[in-house]
């Protein structure tokens, strides 16, 4: 027996330190040879699993070597390596130009969207008027079927269309005589075909023809223009952007009526090929600020761009501080407003949300209700969300600091009440202004992310039921969940979703530095936040403008004055057009008078 | 040569504000009390209007040499040599004021505010905030500045007038103080209070023109001798002469003393913010000024990269005083009665010498 388990043992102890090579079925992701080159990597990638790929490596490597050895004798001149680039973007270009066989269309077309393995790519060969060869490529699902059959094939496929086509290009004359589409465009590159079909475009070859015609029809599905989410107001607008950037376009082109609206698109170099849409109006918007948004969006080289959040990352300026530099909405007069202004709007693929540049931070304490609603109410409203904002990031701070350091301050009674209701806590301030906002954060997130009914019940129960059962427990003080839930609401009031964000992230640092040393820590606090801000732009606009660097002064900032008194557009953009309406722009306050025919050039702001 | 941007009438009128006006903040009001007695608050109008005539030289100077800073002008009229020492003085003249100016601050704050708190790690946190201004450079300086522009003014103002109900005009007299001939002399002396104006000089090609500059120098002294004469007069006005020669800090004291109710009283709270804003950005504009003549005198494009050292060489003089008596004494007290002799004396003697050795700038030749 014991032999038997000595046996078992060493045995067991050889397994140990003897070297067994993996086992076969077992999935090795394998690793490229060289991350640097895409190419290989494509390569690599199709061939290399498992022990095949090693065999094939060293074949590879084998037949390499012989090659070298064999080249090496009939040597080429080298060339220079501007001539070599030339030479390759000549050869890729030539590479890239349709041709005129329908045969080696139908192979390249079918290489580039793997087909037959891509199932949605649907490729339908024909006979054009029953006579020449001709197929058309489409997207399952991307376009409208009624189109393509209705109006394209019914069309190519009657022999009665083509009793005027004489000779020349067939493409011209399908495109002129035969289909009953809105719009088509002649393209002669594959990698624009490529484009185009997976846009939802349905692309149309013929034999014979160096060039195809891609024919709209795109027609997927996409969701209904509904309410804005984040954006509410009481007065003013009630529809919203939606995730498809063809209606959001015509939502902006039915509330700007101008021949000068330019929409001008913009491939955005990213594995997923998304377009970006920009919407600017021609002789109002400085043309530097367009040429920078394009040479931007333009440079872009990534992976993934979904939708506006994404992109605005890629193309802020500060893209370390905590307040963004672009104006997000999702509100079609919000950005028709701003469009008026002279900026430029941007539009991504998959978000319901627009981007407007440049902005400035009063922008972002804007709403769009402030003009619905008359010019002193709209006023007082700006100044609730300032002071929200201020409420926002200081008051647990001022709080903290007071009752660590600045106690003299308070007046006694107010001292008393305070030192009263922190007797039986058991932590400090900060440790106990820390607890309940991380507390009102998990609140905040869980309440967003718990679906439907139980989200918005959960902000509810928790802030009641956790707030009671936390004062009740001794663990907070009384005066703790006031200034809590006056932050929260403070911060609630703050009109753009990424500032209000920023703020609730900057009042952990404010409390952090009244923590470290009171008053003089939310100073120095403060300079450091506000030089930021002051040194940051947007688009080539001061953040702070147009107060800090100081520009000539606007009509529409924290005081909004009348709409009749608003003559200018904002200085700080540089718009071409800076007038926005005439001195008089109620003229019937001119006309009324009848002893002021004319109107009086003094009258400013009537 | 540095990129300095571009900044307005406005921000360039702040610097000054915060360079000269912030003092009322510190011990220089009861400096000046103790010195001419109730007289005090006209004694700085006299050395305001004397900064005014010197800053008339100034102006004439840089006449003389358009489009050039000082540092320039020094080196046009005094030679390569000799103009850049002369320039490096007055950069040692800055980074001192911007040395006592924090050692000042961070002892009175640790006298009644921080009593715990070592004065080195009060300096540290200032310079935290030095370092992110100086780093982005006088655009942001400067915009920063006159950000808080605005709440200093009102904040002074509001305490000047939360205070009045306080004040005995009895305590004004004698109105000559300790004699005319004193008040006159000492309000001579010092106008190098006022002096720091000289540091738009250097930085005149920011400010795009001399017109500007003019402007903002102008309403700079202006409004800085209405905030130091205002709170010097309600000084003298609340406290008996004998009371306000003992007030380390004099506002603080008067804003400890302000009494509205049970509620509404002690707005210490204002003042602390004030305060610290005011240090903080003061020394920031004295260090930036050091910095751009550094820069301009040994021709350093970047000046990102001396802001560490300099604030490393600003914190190693602050921190050789002993305590607050030794700064206010002897640091504060020779750079106020003896400033004059750079700010003002050095601009004359520039002309002087420009006019005998024939020197002007390029267009004024033309």
């Amino acid at each position: 027996m014991d032999s038997q388990k000595q046996k078992g043992f060493l045995s067991q102890l050889r397994n140990i330190l003897t070297y067994r090579p993996p086992k076969q079925n077992a999935f090795v992701l394998p690793e490229l040879e060289d991350e640097g080159n895409e190419g290989n990597s494509e390569k690599t990638n199709k061939g290399d699993i498992g022990d095949k790929s090693n065999s094939d490596k060293n074949n590879k490597n084998e037949s390499s070597s012989v090659q070298s050895k064999k080249s090496k004798k009939n040597t080429k001149k080298p060339i220079r390596a501007s001539e070599w680039k030339q030479i390759k973007s000549e050869d890729k270009e030539t590479k890239d130009k349709i041709s005129a066989n329908i045969n080696v269309n139908l192979k390249v077309i079918k290489e580039k969207f793997h087909v037959p393995e891509n199932i949605d790519v649907i490729i339908r060969e024909f006979k054009l008027a029953q006579k020449v060869n001709a197929f058309i490529v489409f997207i399952d699902g991307m376009v409208n079927n009624e189109v393509i059959n209705n109006f394209i094939l019914r069309q190519l496929l009657n022999p009665l269309q083509f009793n005027g086509y004489t000779s020349g290009c067939i493409n011209q004359y399908v495109r002129e005589h035969v289909l009953a589409v809105g719009q088509t465009k002649v393209i002669d590159k594959y990698s624009d075909v490529v484009k185009q079909v997976l846009t939802g475009v349905t692309v149309l070859f013929i034999d014979g023809c160096n060039n195809c015609l891609a024919i709209e029809t795109r027609g997927y599905e996409k969701r209904n223009i509904g309410n804005p989410v984040t954006e509410n107001v009481v007065r003013g607008s009630q529809e919203a952007f939606t995730e498809n950037t063809k209606t959001s376009i015509v939502q902006i082109r039915r509330l700007i009526k101008n021949e000068d609206l330019i929409h001008e698109t913009i491939a955005i170099n990213s594995t997923d090929n998304p377009m970006a849409s920009i919407m600017y109006i021609k002789g109002i918007v400085n043309p530097k600020v367009v040429e920078e948004v394009k040479r931007r969006i333009k440079s872009i080289k990534t992976d993934l761009i979904l939708g506006e959040g994404i992109l605005a990352q890629f193309i802020e300026d500060r893209p370390f501080m905590l307040f963004p530099q672009v104006l997000a909405t999702e509100r079609p007069d919000r950005a028709a407003s701003h469009i008026l202004e002279g900026k430029v709007l941007i539009f991504s693929e998959g978000s319901p949300f627009a981007l407007i540049v440049p902005v400035n931070f009063l922008a972002l304490l804007h709403s769009p209700e402030d003009s619905s609603l008359r010019w002193q109410l709209g006023s007082f409203l700006r100044l609730i969300r300032l002071t929200g904002l201020l409420i926002a990031l200081f008051i647990p701070s001022l709080y903290v600091a007071i009752t660590n350091y600045h106690h003299e301050m308070l007046p006694t009674e107010l001292l008393l009440a305070i030192t009263s209701s922190r007797e039986n806590i058991p932590f400090p301030t900060i440790v106990e202004a820390l607890l309940m906002e991380v507390s009102f954060e998990f609140i905040r997130e869980a309440g967003i992310r718990m679906p439907g009914l139980i989200g918005s019940t959960l902000g509810i129960i928790g802030a009641l039921i956790l707030g009671q059962a936390a004062v009740e427990a001794n663990i907070v003080s009384p005066i703790m969940i006031i200034i809590v839930s006056i932050t929260g609401l403070g911060n609630f009031t703050i009109p753009n979703y990424s500032l209000a964000f920023g703020i609730r992230l900057l009042r952990f640092f404010f409390i952090c530095m009244a923590g470290i040393s009171g008053f003089l820590g939310i100073s120095i606090g403060f300079i450091i936040i506000i030089a930021l801000s002051t040194s940051m732009k947007s688009f080539g606009v001061p953040f702070m403008s147009p107060g800090w660097p100081r520009t000539k002064k606007s009509a529409d900032s924290i005081i909004r004055y009348p709409l009749w008194k608003q003559e200018k557009r904002p200085d700080a953009i540089n718009s071409l057009h800076r007038q926005r309406q005439p001195q008089v722009s109620r003229g019937w306050v001119v006309d009324s008078n009848p002893n002021n025919k004319g109107g009086n050039k003094n009258d400013s702001g009537r | 040569m540095i990129q300095e941007g571009k900044i307005g009438v406005f921000e360039a009128s702040s610097l000054v504000i915060f360079m000269v006006a912030s003092k009322a903040l510190f011990g220089a009001v009861r400096e000046l009390v103790e010195a001419t007695g109730p007289s005090a608050w006209y004694t700085t109008i006299i050395s305001g209007i004397t900064a005014l005539i010197g800053f008339w030289i100034i102006i004439r100077l840089m006449q003389r040499f358009p489009g050039q800073e000082l540092v320039s002008i020094l080196k046009t009229v005094y030679g390569r040599i000799t103009g850049s020492l002369i320039a490096l003085i007055i950069c040692f003249l800055y980074i001192y004021n911007a040395a006592s100016f924090t050692r000042e601050f961070t002892e009175a704050v640790k006298v009644f505010e921080y009593p715990l708190t070592p004065p080195s790690f009060i300096m540290i946190l200032i310079l935290l905030a030095v370092i992110v201004l100086l780093y982005y450079g006088l655009e942001t300086t400067a915009r920063t500045t006159s950000f808080f522009t605005w709440p200093l003014i009102v904040g002074m103002i509001s305490i000047f007038f939360l205070g009045l109900p306080l004040g005995k005009l009895t305590n004004l007299y004698p109105l000559l103080g300790h004699g005319l001939d004193r008040t006159i002399i000492t309000g001579l002396l010092r106008s190098s209070v006022y002096g720091e104006v000289i540091g738009l000089t250097i930085i005149l090609n920011a400010l795009q023109g001399i017109e500007n500059f003019k402007k903002a120098g102008k309403h700079g002294i202006i409004i800085s001798i209405i905030i130091i004469s205002l709170s010097l007069f309600i000084y003298s006005l609340i406290f008996p002469y004998s009371v306000s020669v003992e007030n380390t800090i004099p506002l603080l004291t008067l804003t400890r003393i302000i009494e509205y109710g049970r509620f509404f009283q002690r707005f210490e709270s204002i003042y602390i913010f004030i305060w610290s804003v005011a240090a903080t950005l003061t020394t920031a504009i004295n260090l930036y000024l050091a910095l751009s003549i550094y820069c301009k005198t040994f021709r350093i494009n970047d000046h990102r990269v001396l802001v560490l050292p300099l604030c490393i060489l600003l914190f190693s003089i602050a921190i050789i005083p002993k305590d607050i008596v030794t700064i206010t004494s002897i640091y504060v007290h020779y750079l106020r009665q003896y400033g004059w002799i750079i700010f003002i004396g050095l601009p004359l003697l520039t002309l002087i010498v420009a006019a005998v050795r024939g020197k002007k700038g390029e267009s004024a030749n033309a």
